[in-house]
């Protein structure tokens, strides 16, 4: 485990106070019996006796609390690292990952495996170093007593050790096969609620409970065998203190009648076994939270063995710009699933630097994937996407991201202001900058609305935005980057018309420079490109500017068409629907 | 997990409201509840006896008789004739050990079913609950909350009865058994051994009360933490795509040590009661050497005494120290009692009519269905108004209009999934509040956009959960062509599907909805017609299909296909929540209206290959 490494100072430190604690607790029981042997024959001496015990003990407690710090500290700082590496590590990790694993699989990682690891930690860093040596430094006293009752009082602790490893390997067998059971449980009750519209249409509910109550049932049954397991260990382990303190009396008290032994000396015994059995029962919980630590470790470094695959690669090339010229040479693309059909086939596309491309198609015909590809949000062979004539896996990461700003479909915002939304990729942007991507981006005058304005508290704890300013947002956040490239995956859907032809127009790659990807479904919104792309399943089908798309006769053709009817439609509507209705209607805003 | 609000609410240990809700669960176990207390003085008479029978054997080995300060252990203490004293107390010993360790086993196995059996019932009760929630609930609580409900919350509330309340409870008996005892044996000596109680019961209150601040400290700042990871992994993707990974880090870096310096303030009060613990019993020894020696001298006190003495103010502080620990799990677990108890609070639907007291129960469902002037909203604008139509029995109709119109929201209320803010539903005349739900829905199948797939096998998703022998089953996957797609699995039926890791096509995926409501065999068929388009070949199915599907049905569709609408007997248009035109394909094409215009938007590129 490399988490152990670090700053060595308060190991050491921590290892001297254990130390010094478990020689100090050596004395306690000296002390004690010093105090014993006064009583019996030299009743004066019992004052200073008592006064030394009062001191040792002083400085018993001292640390103790000393050994309890430091010890409970390291552990809460290897977590610390721990957490930090598991989140920075799933920053370098490439979409397919979050693609593949769910985001409450990998909280869980974060919350319930770091929870165990942390518990173990905690508890068992301190036990496992304390505990031998109590134990060590305890044997050599009794050995200097009496050897052969520390014989009789040490021999049942191995049976003891064996007992909490037989028990605690059955522990973290139940307790995985629990947590297994657990998570099932959840995969049903987010089943029950995502299809809740099915489970009612079609009277599934006694169903559904009726596979719950099996799942639960089940669940019961294994919690319960994990907390069977549990009670009988640490009931059993309760007996220790008993048999040895019985020993005692027989073996050394029989010693004591046989002249061998003085009385006072079993003091020293019953102290140590009074004293030793706190730890010896949390040695035993320690093992027992230690299976479910070691889980929760093996849990975390599937994560953390995950190879990020994008990352520079040796031979990187060293490029200090991207100027934006672009080129796909027989682009293709499938996701890694059996048997399913490659999402991009045979895509070809030159762009020059500064010059806009659009793309239209069908639902699923790969045009997010197109897209995706030049970030290396999606990872493809080499030979396939280039750069500024350069290989995009040879180009270095931090330039291609620095130089690329893409808004993706969803338009994901942060729980935090509007402001710092918008200067996501670039905190140090002043907010000058940040207003004027908002202008650029159409947002400004909404954002001037709230009463906070860019101060705004955005998500669950925030506003709550309409679909159309999160996408401005999210295009406001994408221009203040200033990108050499952007790209646009059907950002636009949300906003209305007029809007969008104002960004467009403000985008404009002939003013800019900028090399510019839109993907969209409005035909509106591609129309001024320097060349259209249209993709059907993965490959495309027709290619030119919109005049030539429109002669064509094609997909493209029809798609205008239908849109054209639709612009008309939307302005008359109204007109229409209230003459079909035969009423007045009232509402008639938000058109055009 | 991620939301602040819920864990600064946090505090409270013990909520008499809380245990009062609890109770209903724990009635049917309140005999465990009473085994378990009966234990309690059992166990406190057993502890008792321990510390005296060393006690007796330094007696023994000083004065050469078994002598006990308590007179009924002294019974118990003194062998039978011809025993050796030492065997016998070694005997004494272990016994009431192995009975100690019967008892305990006991307590906790009563406790775990007790625990166990609890959570078990308010978890089936709670997903109950949950399906008996109206839509409406599901609209704004979030999936994920929902399951830490069931799950997390649930297990929290397990560990209250394992670690919690009646540990508590014993610890605290036993430890006023143990004053009682030595306050018998000699009222001085435990005055003078007790005098150290005082200083550790202020230091505990005080060590208490900055726990409790320090663990509210440290749950706030954990939970702000994974709200701030659980949003970095949702939105990895701008994370990436805008390279703010390093900046991100840092925040996260720092939140986490913030975190981590709440724990180490929490560490400093434990490592303090600890050390403190350990003090006031080393202390406590001392008081007794000092005050015992005195009364040993004077009046003659023996050694065993002092040592019953030293043994049992050890046992006595010894609770304290699992304090914190069961502290922080009461904390947790009634929180999350609360979070529980407070989904308990959504309001269900009202109860659904017992089906066998409808009075048309046994007929089968015609399938004549009335809207009249019906009314509905989600939230503020209204989604519905004042919507009239009839259906007659095994007509077809067809909604079409634009997104957001409405046509959705009918269907869904004819299922009675929303209840109607005004107007009435009829079906056979029959106003559907008055049908039972489960009758209502029974008699209809609604075919949605896409298919949601349950985790079971194949067979399941296409069931459902209905009572239907195989040759029904086998006639519907061939009428809805869903044939090929069982022969492509390796398992047939019996292979296993879910939402997640499907490879279905959106065709096949179609084609398995329209297998699932003809299974059914339903009175009326309410389709909302998938958007997303096939290739030619599937279409071909897709429609072959659906003439199966509706053939003899009441149908209600929500159109996308031409080929449907050219069918059904009559088309309404809909616009912003109001019917605006009917009749059927034709004659509403005459009238060069709403019709006319979205007819040559959504359909007429159809033409080339649906005629």
């Amino acid at each position: 485990m490399g988490y152990v490494g670090g700053a060595k100072l308060p190991y050491v430190f921590g290892a001297v106070l254990t130390v010094g604690y478990a020689v100090l607790f050596q004395l306690i029981p000296l002390s004690i019996r010093r105090i014993v042997a006064a009583l019996e024959s030299e009743p004066g001496l019992v004052t200073v006796a008592v006064r030394d015990l009062v001191l040792l003990s002083a400085v018993f407690a001292l640390f103790r609390l000393g050994s309890r710090i430091v010890m409970f500290r390291i552990g809460r700082q290897i977590e610390f690292r721990l957490r930090n590496d598991y989140f920075s590590h799933l920053q370098r990790l490439p979409q397919s990952f979050f693609n593949s694993h769910r985001t409450g699989d990998l909280m869980s990682r974060a919350v319930n495996d770091i929870n165990g690891v942390r518990l173990f930690l905690g508890m068992g860093l301190l036990n496992i170093v304390q505990t031998p040596v109590l134990f060590v430094g305890a044997i050599v006293v009794m050995l200097g007593i009496d050897p052969a009752l520390t014989l009789w009082v040490v021999a049942p602790y191995p049976a003891f050790i064996l007992i909490t490893r037989f028990f605690g390997r059955r522990m973290f067998a139940a307790n995985m096969e629990g947590q297994e059971q657990l998570g099932r449980v959840s995969t049903l009750v987010q089943e029950n609620a995502s299809g809740v519209l099915v489970v009612r249409s079609n009277s599934l509910e006694d169903r559904e409970r009726r596979r719950f109550e099996d799942e639960n049932l089940t669940l019961y049954a294994r919690m319960m065998k994990v907390a069977k397991i549990n009670i009988t260990m640490q009931s059993v382990v309760g007996l220790l203190p008993a048999v040895t303190a019985g020993l005692v009396i027989l073996v050394g008290g029989r010693a004591v009648v046989a002249g061998t032994l003085a009385s006072e000396d079993l003091w020293v015994f019953w102290i140590y076994i009074g004293m030793l059995t706190f730890p010896t029962i949390m040695l035993g919980f320690v093992i027992s939270i230690a299976q479910r630590g070691f889980a929760g470790l093996v849990r975390i470094g599937e994560v953390l063995d995950t190879d990020p695959s994008i990352k520079d690669r040796p031979d990187v090339e060293p490029m200090t710009e991207i100027r934006g010229q672009i080129a796909l040479r027989g682009l293709r693309f499938s996701y890694p699933k059996e048997g399913s059909e490659p999402v991009l086939a045979e895509v070809d596309l030159d762009i020059e630097s500064g010059k806009t491309v659009g793309i239209v198609g069908p639902v699923g015909a790969g045009k997010s994937t197109l897209v995706s590809v030049v970030p290396r949000l999606l990872e493809v062979s080499d030979g396939q996407v280039f750069i500024d004539g350069i290989d995009v896996n040879r180009v270095p990461v931090g330039l291609l991201r620095s130089s690329i700003a893409m808004v993706p479909q969803d338009s994901f915002l942060f729980s935090t202001t509007l402001a710092d939304n918008i200067r996501f990729g670039r905190p140090d942007a002043t907010m000058d900058e940040v207003r004027d991507a908002a202008r650029r981006a159409h947002v400004l005058s909404d954002i001037e609305d709230f009463p906070e304005g860019f101060d705004t508290q955005v998500g669950e704890r925030g506003i709550t935005l309409s679909g159309g300013q999160r996408q401005r947002v999210a295009i406001a956040r994408a221009l203040v980057l200033d990108p050499s490239i952007l790209i646009l995956d059907d950002a636009l859907s949300s906003v209305d018309h007029a809007t969008e032809e104002a960004i467009l127009g403000d985008l404009d790659s002939a003013r800019t420079g900028r090399t510019c990807f839109i993907v969209a479904h409005r035909i509106s919104a591609v129309r001024g490109s320097d060349q259209i792309l249209v993709l059907e399943r993965g490959r495309v089908s027709e290619r030119g500017t919109h005049r030539q798309l429109v002669e064509m006769g094609g997909f493209y053709a029809r798609l205008n068409e239908r849109q054209k009817l639709e612009e008309e439609i939307e302005e008359m509507e109204p007109v229409v629907a209230a003459a079909a209705a035969g009423a007045n209607m009232a509402d008639s805003e938000g058109v055009g | 997990m991620s939301d602040l609000h819920e864990e600064q609410a946090l505090g409270k240990v013990y909520d008499s409201d809380l245990i009062r809700r609890l109770w209903p669960f724990l009635r049917p176990y309140r005999g465990w509840i009473g085994f378990t207390f009966l234990l309690i003085p059992l166990r406190g008479a057993l502890e008792v006896i321990p510390p005296l029978v060393i006690g007796a054997a330094l007696n023994f080995l000083v004065s050469g008789s078994v002598s006990s300060d308590v007179a009924w252990v002294e019974r118990i203490l003194a062998p039978p004739e011809d025993f050796e004293v030492l065997l016998w107390l070694f005997l004494v010993l272990v016994s009431v050990a192995a009975a100690l360790l019967a008892l305990e086993f006991l307590r906790g196995w009563s406790m775990v079913i007790l625990g166990q059996k609890t959570v078990r019932d308010v978890r089936g009760r709670l997903f109950d609950h949950v399906q008996r929630l109206p839509m409406r609930f599901f609209d704004r609580y979030p999936v994920g909350r929902l399951v830490t409900r069931l799950t997390n919350d649930l297990e929290n509330l397990a560990e209250m009865f394992s670690m919690g309340v009646v540990a508590l409870v014993a610890d605290l008996f036993i430890m006023a058994i143990f004053a009682y005892v030595i306050f018998t044996i000699d009222p001085r000596l435990a005055a003078v051994a007790m005098g150290v109680v005082p200083f550790l019961a202020i230091a505990a209150v005080i060590f208490r009360y900055k726990v409790r601040e320090a663990f509210r400290e440290v749950r706030v700042k954990i939970a702000r933490l994974n709200a701030h990871l659980q949003e970095t992994i949702s939105g990895m993707k701008v994370v990436q795509l805008f390279a703010r990974e390093r900046r991100n880090l840092a925040d996260f870096e720092r939140m986490n040590a913030s975190h981590r310096d709440s724990w180490y303030r929490s560490i400093n009060y434990d490592a303090l009661l600890f050390s403190s613990v350990d003090l006031a019993t080393n202390l406590t020894r001392a008081l007794i050497f000092w005050y015992g020696a005195r009364l040993m001298g004077a009046e003659g006190m023996s050694i065993g005494t002092v040592y019953v003495f030293t043994d049992y103010m050890g046992r006595f502080f010894r609770p304290l120290m699992d304090l914190s620990a069961r502290y922080s799990v009461m904390q947790s677990s009634m929180a999350s009692a609360e979070r529980v108890f407070q989904l308990f609070d959504e309001a269900t639907e009202p109860p659904d009519l017992d089906p066998a007291a409808d009075a048309s129960a046994d007929e089968r469902v015609r399938g004549e269905v009335v809207f009249e002037n019906v009314t509905f909203a989600y939230g503020d604008g209204p989604v519905l108004n004042d919507v009239s139509f009839r259906v007659a029995p095994g007509e077809r109709v067809a909604f079409v209009g634009h997104t957001g119109s409405g046509k959705t929201t009918t269907l869904k209320l004819l299922a009675r999934l929303y209840e109607l803010q005004g107007g009435s539903i009829r079906i056979d005349g029959l106003d559907i509040r008055e049908m039972s739900r489960q009758r209502l829905r029974d008699a209809m199948a609604f075919v949605l956009q896409d298919v949601f797939l349950f985790d079971g096998d194949l067979r399941y998703n296409i069931l459902l959960g209905a009572a239907i022998d195989d040759t029904v089953m086998e006639q519907a996957v061939d009428a809805t062509h869903v044939r090929p797609l069982v022969e492509r699995m390796p398992e047939g039926y019996a292979q296993p599907v879910s939402e997640r890791g499907v490879n279905f096509s959106t065709g096949e995926r179609q084609l398995l909805s329209f297998a699932r409501a003809l299974v059914r065999d339903p009175s009326i068929l309410l389709l909302d017609e998938a958007t997303s388009s096939v290739d030619t070949e599937t279409e071909a199915l897709v429609q072959d299909a659906l003439h199966h599907l509706l053939e003899g049905k009441t149908s209600i569709v929500v159109a996308h296909r031409l080929s449907t609408i050219r069918d059904v007997d009559r088309i309404y248009v809909m616009h912003r929540g109001e019917i605006c035109e009917e009749g059927n394909h034709d004659e509403l094409l005459e009238r060069r209206g709403l019709y006319w215009r979205l007819y040559q938007i959504q359909f007429a590129q159809q033409e080339g290959f649906a005629a």
